[in-house]
């Protein structure tokens, strides 16, 4: 609900509520991190979660515009990884060059993010930062491996998604996201029934990474054998989120359908 | 606490505009309540429906989202800006002769989308458009009308090149 | 139509909407767009509990804010008639003693920006004591169910006839009963066979794009009040009543409207806009969120009971029903719709006795209010489903068993009614062959539905009134009362006048509404603007244009069947003598006005249940065929077909946009999760969260196929449109699945979680 409670009661506010700020707008890393270094200061890339959050009552007192570090649009070629910045649109994910070549699965299942305007808009570093159950990024990220690199005022500091590893608190600015090129033959992505539950999995050697969107507070992942029954993935995680958008055992089941029948298909094990 | 104003300059329908905007100040609101450009709508104010769609450097984007200063520099067009001295762009004419619109409350931000669909890709599949289509929300008319009146406005601006 | 009528010119063409230009170019007027210097902003604050005594309410520190210019709560109510409703008053303005759901308006303050209006009502003191909640019909009706309202509001029971009756309070938070009767209560004796199904109705919410918006100002001590409203009389009588005014003071405008649905009916924003314009003495705009829409209005959930006794050889006899509402937590419209849900239960069929009463129950929750289909949509949902079980149990084609028991054309929908206006059978062989029914290969996961979406129209003894003027040089105005809200009234209405005038379509304007010189029009709704105020609009139309004749006759000093009206001249033989210089020479070079009134209203009729019979009667057609995925429950509409019956098309494009759309919607309350309430808590009330459908979720297999059967009773054979599509959407879709996998589905909406959970069910010994 994105309204503004007190205790008397609830308030619906439009954009034209959002507490104000003070905008800094840095040429560097290094600015960007001092800046973000202040009291209640939050980075914005493309804008598009913050400012809804904002709208609900969210304030800041200062908010650091990343979007003109050009550093962190680059994606690059690193043999065995794809280096993309965190500042990339999903849809310049969906039409790069670099990304069709070396990472065509992740390119397809990117392509299915939202909408055009919101993928147009919104950022990868955004898509992973804004920690939302129901975002798909950090879901196929995860099954892959990926490194997510950040920057804090003590140096880089890497975050190996999937791994159950958090996430560094605020200020820590992502930078780039480092993509294993080979998990990405192994890749393999199902939406059809979010908002309950979204799989991904990502099949490497005898063994295959199954990550789960929607179903938990956030993503979770777990891993399965050759040889394994794969629907049996459900008893892998965690009770489900429960409640009447998506009961818990219907969630859970799903986990194990859609990765069983992803596995099935193209990305048997 | 309050911040100190921005200065804005960018471009709106091929006219330079410069003010100074409050940092928490959405683009939306310069439009409507700054230049009097009221065809933009606010529908959902979430990024969701796409009532408040206009073009900015050439992508359609949710102006409730924007912040006015994340329009620095900025190419943008708004439903205002199509017709030129009375003449309806091609994507106008295809909504007005096919009556892809009812109550019209989508319409301003459904034909921007279509707009920046064309300049991308003059001759869109019908899949395409349902596609790209599928960013904003029309509650009145079902859609169809909506998408053949966008692949006849691919077709009308044909036909104008060809002329 | 009959043989010499003359062939029509703008009548039944597909031009462009008289709104088109407007709307294309973002020039249109709405009422978020209307502004005045100085105007304020209002803001609301909602009540935290979906049930609670308010206690004390202190808004001393809201009232020293920055911008502040008015604050209410209760306190402020004194001197008005505070509660409004259609039957029964008793909705507050603010809460007074009581808040009866989470969202209840509890205060409201109105400042120079929406921010310090925030920041305000957040200085508001508000202590609550807490009650039980009931969220659900069944919760509602326990005996020990805490009441919403322990006193009796006021309201009326209205006069109905043959058969029909309505009643208050005869349960618990039960605001509201209609019930029909009609035949021999024996009749389910005789049967061979008696059915019985329970059908769920979840609630779907209007989903508008405009929100409900109205700004308000006083213009010395007149009331003057721009709205998004669609029935600005009623709005204005009832904004009389509330606030002790007299009524030619109050002036209701209407602009453009971004869509309603039927949510814009009645007191929705404007009664705390007009209070805070009356205390600040500024104008004031008063804007929902989309999110405050969510907490204002809603269609209804319902249960739905229904048991349909028939022969061995499939012959429909009797049907008994019983509905109950989930009216939220105020009345609101609940005693109309639960007539009209009853009253639609039986369908278009040939019973010899029916006997059904709709309940309206108060819950914790939004209050529910009209929504496109009025009842129509539940009843539909539990009828169109129920005959397809009755035909799986006989062993019979439920497109067989329809076309056995659906009514003949021109026969009565129940005694004293009037007869159907279109042939029925015509219009489902229609949808089935272009779905390609009986070729189906059923079962394996693919399956096809069919459903006869049903509808009376024209509303209930409504009356209308419309007015033409003529200029000098032949501009026409056409001032009537139905409201532009998307459904292209003002280029249907304008055509038929063009039509009757001989004149180009540019040359008819359409004037917004102003309840200070528009005609009356009781509201836009029931689908009924091309068969009753178009029959007032015909009249007035015919009635100016007689003016026109006889006027020319004189000066050309001839008879008036000796000349003919062509455009804005008149011929007479080979000559042709334009209008302006005859109209200049006679009443001077300012010019004239020629003017026509017309009036319609049904009669009343004692025999006819609700009064006065059925102006037309409205149907939609629909096929579906689906794909079901057995391991997730995911349904995967392959085809959607429906079919609406105009009569006469006055715009046919126009009259494709309303099928479409409202199927669209109606798709809303079959596959998508609709309105979802925690308890008392919704869950989805916003834009983001909420899912309507996009064009991305329309399967390339949806058509609709306008019919023109010529039957109807409005101008040319017009007939009522625009929300017969949605009627049969969700259980033609649930028919489809159980042809696909063999289970039968009786609650909306039908998620893959519901499906999954049939399959599992339908599997267990
Ligand atoms: C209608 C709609 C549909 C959507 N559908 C989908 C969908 O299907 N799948 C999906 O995955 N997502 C979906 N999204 C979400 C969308 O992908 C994200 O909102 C978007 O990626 C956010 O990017 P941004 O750059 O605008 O983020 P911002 O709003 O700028 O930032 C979001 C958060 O991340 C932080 N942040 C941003 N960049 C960095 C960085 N580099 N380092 C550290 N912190 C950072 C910010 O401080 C903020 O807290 C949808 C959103 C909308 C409105
Ligand atoms: S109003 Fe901006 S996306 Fe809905
Ligand atoms: S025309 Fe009404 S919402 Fe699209």
């Amino acid at each position: 609900m994105y309204t503004h409670a007190t205790d008397a009661g609830w308030i619906s506010r439009s954009h034209q509520a959002i507490a104000p700020f003070r905008l800094v707008r840095p040429a560097s890393i290094e600015e960007a991190l001092e800046a973000a270094a202040e009291e209640n200061a939050s980075f914005i890339a493309g804008g598009i979660d913050l400012v809804r959050r904002m709208r609900g009552g969210d304030r800041w007192q200062t908010l650091v515009d990343i979007s003109g570090l050009s550093e962190m649009k680059v994606t690059s070629d690193e043999g065995d990884h794809l280096r993309i910045g965190a500042l990339t649109s999903h849809w310049e994910i969906e039409t790069g060059e670099l990304i069709r070549k070396r990472l065509p699965n992740l390119q397809a299942a990117w392509r299915t993010i939202g909408n055009v305007r919101i993928r147009m808009a919104g950022t990868l570093g955004g898509n992973i930062l804004a920690r939302e159950a129901g975002y798909d990024g950090l879901v196929l990220l995860g099954v892959m491996g990926a490194e997510l690199v950040f920057v804090t005022s003590s140096g880089e500091a890497v975050v190996i998604a999937g791994t159950g590893a958090p996430l560094p608190d605020r200020p820590a600015l992502l930078t780039s996201v480092r993509i294993p090129i080979s998990a990405d033959t192994g890749l393999a992505f199902d939406r059809s029934l979010k908002p309950v539950v979204s799989v991904a999995v990502c099949k490497s050697g005898d063994t295959a990474t199954v990550g789960v969107g929607c179903a938990f507070n956030s993503p979770r992942y777990s891993t399965i054998r050759q040889g394994e029954d794969a629907q049996s993935i459900s008893s892998h995680f965690p009770d489900a989120i429960d409640n009447p958008m998506g009961g818990a055992a219907y969630r859970s089941r799903m986990v194990g359908v859609l990765a069983a029948r992803m596995l099935a298909g193209g990305n048997g094990l | 606490m309050s911040g100190e104003l921005v200065y804005l300059t960018c471009r709106v329908n091929g006219e330079e505009v410069s003010l100074h905007v409050r940092p928490e100040e959405i683009f939306v609101d310069v439009l409507r309540d700054r230049l009097a450009a009221t065809g933009t709508k606010v529908a959902c104010d979430l990024g969701a429906c796409g009532a408040c769609t206009i073009i900015v450097n050439g992508n359609p984007t949710a102006s409730c989202g924007l912040f006015a200063w994340q329009a620095e520099g900025a190419d943008i067009q708004t439903i205002e800006g199509l017709a030129n001295n009375g003449n309806l762009d091609p994507v106008q004419r295809a909504f007005v002769e096919n009556s892809a619109f009812q109550c019209g409350y989508c319409t301003p931000g459904m034909i921007m989308l279509a707009r920046a669909l064309i300049d991308r890709d003059p001759a869109p599949s019908r899949a395409d458009i349902r596609n790209w289509m599928g960013a904003n929300i029309c509650r009145c008319t079902g859609y169809e009308m909506i998408i053949e009146a966008v692949e006849k406005a691919a077709a009308l601006q044909q036909e104008a090149c060809n002329e | 139509m009959n043989e010499t009528a003359p062939p029509l010119n703008v009548v039944g063409e597909g031009f462009a909407r008289t709104d088109a230009v407007p709307k294309t170019t973002g020039t249109a007027t709405y009422t978020v767009d209307v502004s005045f210097p100085g105007m304020l902003h209002a803001k609301v604050l909602r009540s935290p509990h979906a049930h609670a005594r308010l206690t004390a309410i202190d808004a001393t520190a809201a009232r020293a804010m920055p911008g502040v210019h008015a604050v209410i709560t209760r306190d402020q109510l004194e001197g008005l008639n505070p509660t409004y409703g259609y039957f029964i008053k008793d909705q507050p303005i603010v809460a007074i003693d009581k808040v009866r759901y989470i969202g209840d308006a509890v205060a409201a303050v109105a400042a120079e920006t929406e921010r310090q209006a925030v920041e305000a009502l957040e200085k508001i003191v508000v202590e609550y004591e807490v009650l039980p909640t009931v969220a659900a019909i069944e919760s509602a009706m326990a005996d020990t169910a805490p009441e919403l309202f322990e006193e009796e509001p006021m309201g009326v029971v209205p006069a109905y006839g043959q058969g029909a009756s309505g009643a208050r309070r005869l349960g618990i938070n039960n605001c509201y009963r209609f019930s029909y009767e009609t035949g021999n209560a024996g009749a389910f004796e005789g049967c061979d066979h008696v059915f019985e199904d329970r059908f769920l109705f979840s609630r779907d919410q209007h989903f508008h794009l405009e929100p409900f918006v109205s700004v308000a100002r006083m213009e010395g001590e007149t009331i003057d009040v721009w709205s998004s409203c669609q029935n600005p009389f009623p709005l204005r009588k009832e904004l009389a009543r509330v606030f002790n005014h007299p009524e030619n003071m109050i002036r209701v405008q209407v602009p453009y409207i971004g869509a309603g649905y039927g949510a814009k009916n009645n007191c929705k924003t404007e009664p705390i806009a007009i209070l805070l314009a009356k205390l600040s003495r500024r104008p004031v705009r008063f804007c929902m969120t989309m999110e405050e829409n969510f907490l204002t209005q809603s269609q209804h959930a319902a249960i739905l009971n229904v048991k349909t006794g028939v022969m061995a050889d499939g012959t429909f006899v009797a049907r008994s029903g019983h509905i109950w509402l989930d009216s939220g937590a105020y009345s609101d419209a609940s005693p109309l719709v639960a007539e009209k849900a009853g009253y639609r239960l039986p369908g278009p069929y040939k019973w010899k006795h029916l006997d059904i009463h709709c309940d309206c129950i108060l819950t914790n929750t939004t209050p529910a209010g009209p929504y496109r289909g009025f009842g129509g949509t539940q009843a539909s949902w539990a009828s169109e489903s129920q005959i397809d079980i009755i035909a799986r149990s006989l062993g019979r084609d439920p497109l067989d068993l329809r076309l056995q028991n659906l009514k003949d054309l021109g026969e009565a929908y129940v005694p004293g009614e009037s007869g159907v206006d279109s042939d029925l059978r015509a219009g489902l062989n229609l949808v089935a062959d272009r779905i390609g029914y009986s070729d189906r290969q059923s079962g394996d996961g693919r399956g096809m539905g069919l459903s006869v979406g049903f509808k009376d129209a024209g509303g209930v003894n409504k009356p209308a009134q419309a007015r033409i003027r003529i200029t000098t040089n032949g501009g026409i105005y056409l001032h009537c009362g139905t409201v532009e809200i998307g459904q292209g009234v003002q280029t249907a209405m304008s055509q038929i006048v063009a039509e009757l005038l001989n004149a180009p379509l540019d040359r008819v304007s359409y004037p917004a509404l102003n309840t200070d010189y528009t005609p009356f029009d009781q509201g836009t709704n029931a689908s009924s603007a091309i068969v009753v105020m178009a029959m007032a609009v015909q009249q007035a139309t015919l009635k100016a244009k007689q003016k026109v004749m006889e006027f020319a006759a004189g000066q050309l000093d001839c008879s008036v069947e000796e000349i003919e009206l062509d455009d804005w001249s008149i011929r007479k033989g080979n000559e042709s003598h334009p209008l302006p210089i005859m109209i200049m020479r006679y009443y001077g070079g300012t010019g004239y006005e020629f003017t026509g009134e017309g009036f319609f209203k049904p009669d009343i009729d004692h025999s006819a249940p609700l009064e006065t019979q059925c102006v037309s009667w409205e149907f939609g057609w629909g096929a579906a065929e689906v794909e079901v995925d057995r391991d997730t429950g995911l349904v995967n509409l392959k085809q959607l077909v429906v079919s609406g019956d105009a009569g006469q098309a006055i715009n046919p494009l126009v009259c494709r946009g309303q099928d479409e759309g409202s199927a669209i919607m109606g798709l809303t309350g079959a596959l998508f999760p609709c309105m979802i309430y925690d308890g008392p808590i919704l869950m989805n009330g916003n834009g983001l969260d909420y899912r309507v459908p996009l064009a991305t979720d329309i399967p390339d297999g949806f058509v609709s196929i306008l019919q023109e059967q010529g039957h109807g009773p409005g101008p040319f054979g017009a007939k009522s449109l625009g929300e017969g599509c949605m009627l049969p959407v969700a259980s033609a879709i649930a028919n489809a699945i159980e042809d696909a996998i063999g289970v039968r589905i009786r609650e909306l909406p039908l998620t893959p979680e519901r499906v999954l959970a049939a399959i599992d069910d339908a599997q267990s010994p």
